[in-house]
C-alpha cells in the first residue's frame, strides 16, 4: 500500500518537474498553410531552443480560432497565448483585463522606439504593452501576369482610370481583366486601394484613422464608389464565393491580368515555384504609390496564476519580438518585420518596396480596417462594400451617404 | 402512484430542458437588452438592440430569406420525399439501391459537398459550361451569380440533402401499415392512389409531424450549408440568420446584436409553430 | 410491364442521378491528379483513376504543423461517437415510452418544452453552455463532449421514440399491467423487441449527426478529442495555398465512411415488415 503511494508520489514529481523544466505554452492560432505553418514553425523552434515547449493549437479560420481561445478564456482554461489581428478587438480583451501586460520586457527590448507609431497604439491599453506584434503585412498590393501585361506592351496603371482604360484592352485580348472571389472581405481588399487612390493618401487617412465623417461624404468617397462599380464589370463569370487563392491561381495561370490583395498573396507564388518581379508582377496598387497599409498580427497572453505559464508567456514575447526571429518568420509569411529596425536585406523583391514606403516615416503608414475601427463597424462597412459592389441598382450616392453615416456613428 | 418510475425518469430530462435550453435562451434574451459586445455586459440598456437590428439591412435580407428557405425546404423535401417513398413502397426491383442513393447525402459533410454543389452551380464551370459545350451557347444558368436567385440554390443543396431522410421515415411508415387493408381495398376495388391519399398517408400523420418538425429544425440550425454553398453572396443576397448571428457573436464581437437577432429568430419560429401545435394538440385532446 | 411501371422507373432513375451526382464529382475528382483537376472537366471521367489522394489524405496530409493526415481524428471520432449515440438513443427510446404509454402528469408540457427547445439554435445555447460545463469540470474533455451530445441530442430522439410509441394500441402495455409488469419489465419485454425500426432511424439520426458535427466538437471536445470533422476542416478550408481538391475529396470520403457503412448496412431493416400496427391513425 505505501509502496504503490510512493511510487505514485514520485510519478508525479517526476511528471511536475518534466513540466517545470520544459515551460510549455499552448498557442492558438490559424496559421495552417505551407507557407504559414514553416513561418510558425520558427517560433517554435526558437521557443523550444530556450527552454519552453511550444504546444500547436492550430484552428482553421480566423473566426473559429478566435471563437475558441474565447471559449477557453470564458471557461476559465485559457490558452497561453493566441493570435489576434490587431486592432480595436485586442484592446477590448484587455479592457476586460484579461491579458498580462508586457511593460517591463518591452521596455528592455526597446519595443516602443522600434514600432510604427499606429502599431504601438493598438498595442497598448490604458499606457500599459498587452500584445505582441510579429509582422507588417501589406494590404494594398496589385499583383499581375507579366506575361499578359507585356503582350499587351502595359505597365502598372498608376491611377485607377489609367487601370480602367487598360482593362478594356485587356478584356478586348480575351483575358480577365479583374480577379477576385465573391467573398465580403476580398471586396472590402479591392475596396481600401480603391478608396486610397481615389481620395488620396491623407484624407483616406483621416477618414479611416480620425473618423472624419465630412469627408467620408465627400467626392472622393464617390469616386471611389463610381471606380468599384466599373471594377465589377471587369470580373469573370466564376466569380461567387471563390477562394482569394483559387482565384490568384488565374493570374498564376496567365488567365487573369491582376488581382489586389496584400502580400500573402506572395505566399501562393512561392509555392508555385514563381519568382517576383520575374514570373509574376507585384507593385503597389494604382494611385497608393507612397502609402503601405499595415495589416499586422499580434501574439496576446491571457493571465495566467500558474508561474510555470508566466514563465512561458514572458519567453514567448522575447522569442518573437526578437528582430533576427522576425526576419526569419516574415521570410516564410511574406511581410516585412513588425520591428523597423531588423535587418530585411534577405527579404524579396516585393517586400524590399514595401520596406522603402514603411521607411518613409508614419505620413505612410496607413491603417487597415482593423486597426481604425472596432470588429462591428468593420463588419458594417463589409456589409456595405459587398451590398454595393454586388448590386446593379444601388446608385454611388446612395453608397456614399450610407458610408459616411456608417462614419459618423463609429465611436459610438 | 403508477406513473412514479415515468415521473423519475422523466425527471433528469426536465431538469436539462429547462436549464440548458430554456435557462440559455432567457441569458440570450437578457443579454439581447443590453450594450454587450465583446463580452456579455449585464446593464439594461433597453430595446436598442433592436432598433439597430431592423435597420440593418443585412437583417432583413436574412430574415426574409428563412422565410423563403423554410418553406420552400420544408415543402420541397416534403413532396419529394414522400413520393420517393410511395414509388419505393410499389415493390420496385433494386430497391436497395435507390434506398442507399437517396439516403447518402446526410451522410456527407457539407463541408466539402457544398464544394461539389459550388463547383455544380458555377457558370464557369458546373453545368452551365457543360450544356454550353454540348453545342447549346445559349444556355444559362447562373442562379449562384444572380442576387435573386441564390437563395434558390439553397434550397435546391437543401433537398438534395434531406429529401433522403424523409423518404426512408415515410418508408418504414408505409410498411408497417397493416396488409389487412390493401386487402380489403382490393377487395372492394379501390384504386391504389386512393387508398395512398384517403387511406394511408392520413395514417402516416404523426410520422409527417415528425418529419416537418425534423425538417424545420434543419432550417433553423442551416448553417454550413450557406457557408460552403454561397457564403451568404453575392453580397448578402443569401444569407441566413444562423450566420448572421454566428458572424455577430464572433468575428464582428457583437453579441448584443447576435442575442437580439437570435431572440428574433426563436420568436418566429414560435410564432410560426404555434397554430401548428395548437391543431395537433386539439387534435389529440379529441 | 405497364406505361406506369415504365415511368415510375425513369422518375427514379431521375432521381437517383439528382442524388448521385454531387458523389460522383466527389469520387471522380478524388481519383484524379491536379493537373487533370486543373485542365478537365469537373464532370469528365478520371483518365488514369488512382488511390494516391486518398493514401496522402489519410496518413499525410497537413493540418497545421503537423502531418499526420485525417487519421487522427478518426479514434477520436469513435470514441465521441459511441457513447454518444448509445446514451442518446437509450434517452430517447426510455422517454419517449414513459411519456406516451404512461403520460404522467404534465407530459404534454414537457413534451411541447422539448419540442420547443429543438428549435433554439445552437448559437444561441454555445456561450452560456461553456460556462455551464467548465463549472461542472467537463469543459474540454472527452465526458463534456458526450454530455453535450446527449443534450442537444435530447429533443429530437424523444420526440420520434414519442410518436412510435404513442402509434402503439394501449391494449399493449394495458394487458401486460394486468399479468403484474412494470415500467421496466413492459419496457425491456415488450417495447424494446418491437422497436427496432425506429431504433434503426434513431441510430441512423444520431450516427450522422454526431459524426459530421463540427461546431460542437470544435467547441467542447478541446484538442485532446477534437472529432474527424475538425481534422477534415483543417485539411479542406486551409485558406493559403492552392486547393489540393483530389486530397479534400478523399479526406471527405474517408470521413463519411462510417455512417455511410451504417446506412448500407441497416438498409435491410427497412425491407423487412415493420410490426403491424406500428403506425396508428
Amino acid at each position: 500500500m505505501s509502496r504503490t503511494r510512493t511510487a505514485l508520489l514520485a510519478l508525479a514529481l517526476t511528471a511536475a518537474s518534466g513540466v517545470a523544466s520544459a515551460q510549455p505554452a499552448d498557442v492558438i492560432h490559424w496559421w495552417t498553410s505551407g507557407g504559414e505553418s514553416k513561418a510558425v514553425n520558427v517560433f517554435a523552434t526558437e521557443f523550444d531552443a530556450r527552454g519552453g515547449k511550444w504546444v500547436d493549437n492550430a484552428v482553421v479560420g480566423g473566426p473559429a480560432a478566435r471563437a475558441a481561445a474565447l471559449n477557453r478564456i470564458a471557461g476559465g482554461n485559457p490558452p497561453a497565448a493566441t493570435m489576434w489581428n490587431v486592432g480595436v478587438a485586442v484592446r477590448q480583451l484587455a479592457e476586460q483585463g484579461m491579458l498580462t501586460e508586457l511593460d517591463d520586457i518591452a521596455k528592455a527590448g526597446k519595443w516602443v522606439e522600434n514600432l510604427p507609431p499606429l502599431i504601438v497604439k493598438n498595442i497598448s491599453y490604458n499606457g500599459h504593452i498587452i500584445a505582441v506584434p510579429v509582422d507588417l503585412h501589406g494590404g494594398n498590393w496589385m499583383f499581375y501576369s507579366k506575361k499578359i501585361y507585356d503582350e499587351l506592351k502595359i505597365q502598372p496603371a498608376k491611377n485607377w482610370d489609367e487601370f480602367l482604360i487598360q482593362a478594356e484592352k485587356i478584356k478586348a485580348a480575351g483575358y480577365i481583366p479583374l480577379s477576385i472571389g465573391g467573398q465580403p472581405f476580398q471586396e472590402v481588399w479591392l475596396w481600401l486601394p480603391v478608396l486610397l487612390g481615389s481620395a488620396g493618401k491623407e484624407d483616406f487617412k483621416k477618414i479611416y484613422a480620425d473618423h472624419d465623417a465630412k469627408l467620408a461624404a465627400g467626392p472622393g468617397v464617390k469616386k471611389a464608389f463610381e471606380v468599384m462599380r466599373k471594377l465589377a464589370a471587369y470580373t469573370d463569370a466564376g466569380r461567387p464565393n471563390r477562394k482569394w487563392n483559387d482565384s490568384l491561381l488565374l493570374v498564376q495561370n496567365n488567365k487573369a491580368a491582376s488581382q489586389f490583395l496584400g502580400d500573402w498573396g506572395k505566399g501562393e507564388f512561392a509555392a508555385a515555384g514563381l519568382k517576383p518581379q520575374i514570373d509574376y508582377g507585384c507593385a503597389m496598387a494604382p494611385g497608393n504609390d507612397g502609402a503601405y497599409m499595415m495589416n499586422v498580427d499580434v501574439f496576446a497572453f491571457p493571465k495566467s496564476k500558474n508561474p510555470t505559464t508566466i514563465a512561458a508567456q514572458r519567453k514567448l514575447a522575447e522569442v518573437m519580438m526578437d528582430p533576427a526571429v522576425q526576419v526569419k518568420f516574415n521570410a516564410f509569411k511574406g511581410a516585412l518585420p513588425a520591428r523597423l529596425d531588423a535587418d530585411t536585406g534577405a527579404l524579396d523583391a516585393c517586400a524590399q518596396i514595401g520596406k522603402a514606403i514603411i521607411d518613409g516615416g508614419p505620413a505612410n503608414q496607413m491603417p487597415n480596417t482593423a486597426l481604425a475601427f472596432s470588429p462591428d463597424v468593420d463588419g458594417q462597412i463589409t456589409d456595405l462594400i459587398t451590398q454595393y459592389f454586388n448590386s446593379t441598382t444601388m446608385t454611388a450616392e446612395a453608397a456614399t451617404a450610407a458610408f459616411a453615416k456608417i462614419i459618423a456613428n463609429a465611436d459610438k | 402512484m403508477r406513473s412514479l418510475a415515468a415521473r423519475l425518469v422523466l425527471s433528469p430530462t426536465a431538469l436539462i430542458t429547462l436549464v440548458c435550453f430554456y435557462g440559455c435562451a432567457v441569458w440570450t434574451a437578457y443579454i439581447s437588452l443590453t450594450r454587450s459586445s465583446f463580452f456579455p455586459n449585464y446593464e439594461f440598456s433597453g430595446i436598442a438592440q433592436y432598433t439597430r437590428l431592423f435597420s440593418t439591412e443585412r437583417w432583413n435580407v436574412a430574415y426574409a430569406n428563412m422565410f423563403i428557405f423554410g418553406v420552400l425546404l420544408v415543402a420541397g423535401a416534403l413532396a419529394l420525399g414522400i413520393i420517393l417513398a410511395l414509388m419505393i413502397d410499389r415493390n420496385v426491383r433494386g430497391e436497395g439501391f435507390f434506398r442507399t442513393i437517396m439516403l447518402y447525402p446526410l451522410a456527407m459533410s457539407f463541408i466539402v459537398t457544398g464544394l461539389a454543389w459550388q463547383w455544380v452551380l458555377s457558370p464557369s464551370i458546373g453545368v452551365q459550361h457543360f450544356v454550353r459545350d454540348l453545342g447549346f451557347p445559349d444556355f444559362t444558368f447562373d442562379w449562384v451569380a444572380r442576387q435573386d436567385r441564390a437563395i434558390y440554390t439553397l434550397v435546391f443543396a437543401g433537398v438534395w440533402h434531406q429529401a433522403g431522410l424523409i423518404m426512408a421515415i415515410m418508408l418504414a411508415g408505409l410498411r408497417g401499415v397493416d396488409r389487412d387493408i390493401w386487402k380489403a381495398t382490393r377487395i372492394e376495388g379501390i384504386p391504389v392512389w386512393r387508398v395512398y391519399l384517403g387511406i394511408v398517408l392520413p395514417m402516416l400523420r404523426p410520422l409527417v409531424v415528425t418529419c416537418v418538425v425534423l425538417l424545420s429544425v434543419a432550417v433553423v440550425k442551416s448553417y454550413d450549408l450557406v457557408v460552403a454553398m454561397t457564403g451568404g453572396g453575392p453580397g448578402f443576397a443569401s444569407d441566413l440568420p444562423g450566420k448572421f448571428v454566428v458572424e455577430f457573436s464572433f468575428e464582428r464581437a457583437n453579441i448584443g446584436q447576435a442575442s437580439a437577432a437570435a431572440v428574433v429568430m426563436l420568436g418566429s419560429i414560435f410564432a410560426a409553430l404555434a397554430p401548428y401545435f395548437y391543431i395537433e394538440m386539439r387534435r389529440k385532446a379529441t | 410491364m405497364s406505361v406506369g411501371r415504365i415511368g415510375l422507373y425513369i422518375f427514379l432513375a431521375g432521381a437517383a442521378l439528382f442524388f448521385a451526382i454531387p458523389l460522383l464529382i466527389v469520387v471522380m475528382t478524388s481519383l484524379k491528379p491536379m493537373d487533370e483537376i486543373r485542365a478537365g472537366s469537373i464532370f469528365a471521367w478520371p483518365m488514369a483513376p488512382g488511390f494516391a489522394a486518398w493514401v496522402k489524405a489519410w496518413s499525410s496530409a497537413c493540418t497545421g504543423l503537423a502531418c499526420n493526415g485525417i487519421q487522427v481524428g478518426f479514434w477520436n471520432s469513435f470514441q465521441i461517437l459511441i457513447p454518444s449515440v448509445v446514451l442518446s438513443v437509450s434517452a430517447g427510446a426510455i422517454n419517449g415510452y414513459a411519456l406516451a404509454q404512461w403520460k404522467p402528469p404534465g407530459a404534454n408540457m414537457l413534451l411541447t418544452a422539448l419540442m420547443l427547445g429543438a428549435f433554439i439554435p445552437y448559437q444561441v445555447i454555445l456561450y452560456p453552455m461553456v460556462k455551464i460545463m467548465s463549472n461542472v469540470g467537463l469543459y474540454n474533455s472527452l465526458p463534456g463532449i458526450v454530455a453535450i451530445h446527449i443534450i442537444f441530442g435530447l429533443p429530437v430522439m424523444t420526440l420520434i421514440f414519442r410518436n412510435f410509441y404513442a402509434g402503439l394500441p394501449d391494449e399493449l402495455l394495458k394487458a401486460a399491467r394486468v399479468d403484474g409488469a412494470g415500467f421496466w419489465r413492459i419496457f425491456w419485454e415488450i417495447m424494446l423487441p418491437i422497436s427496432v425500426n425506429i431504433l434503426v432511424v434513431a441510430v441512423i439520426l444520431q450516427v450522422t449527426g454526431i459524426w459530421n458535427d463540427y461546431l460542437l466538437g470544435l467547441i467542447f471536445a478541446g484538442r485532446e478529442y477534437a472529432p474527424m470533422t475538425v481534422q477534415l476542416n483543417l485539411i479542406v478550408n486551409s485558406q493559403m495555398g492552392e486547393q489540393e481538391h483530389n486530397v479534400n475529396m478523399a479526406a471527405t470520403l474517408l470521413t463519411a465512411l462510417p455512417p455511410l457503412l451504417v446506412y448500407v448496412a441497416s438498409g435491410r431493416y427497412f425491407v423487412r415488415g415493420i410490426t403491424a400496427g406500428a403506425v396508428k391513425g
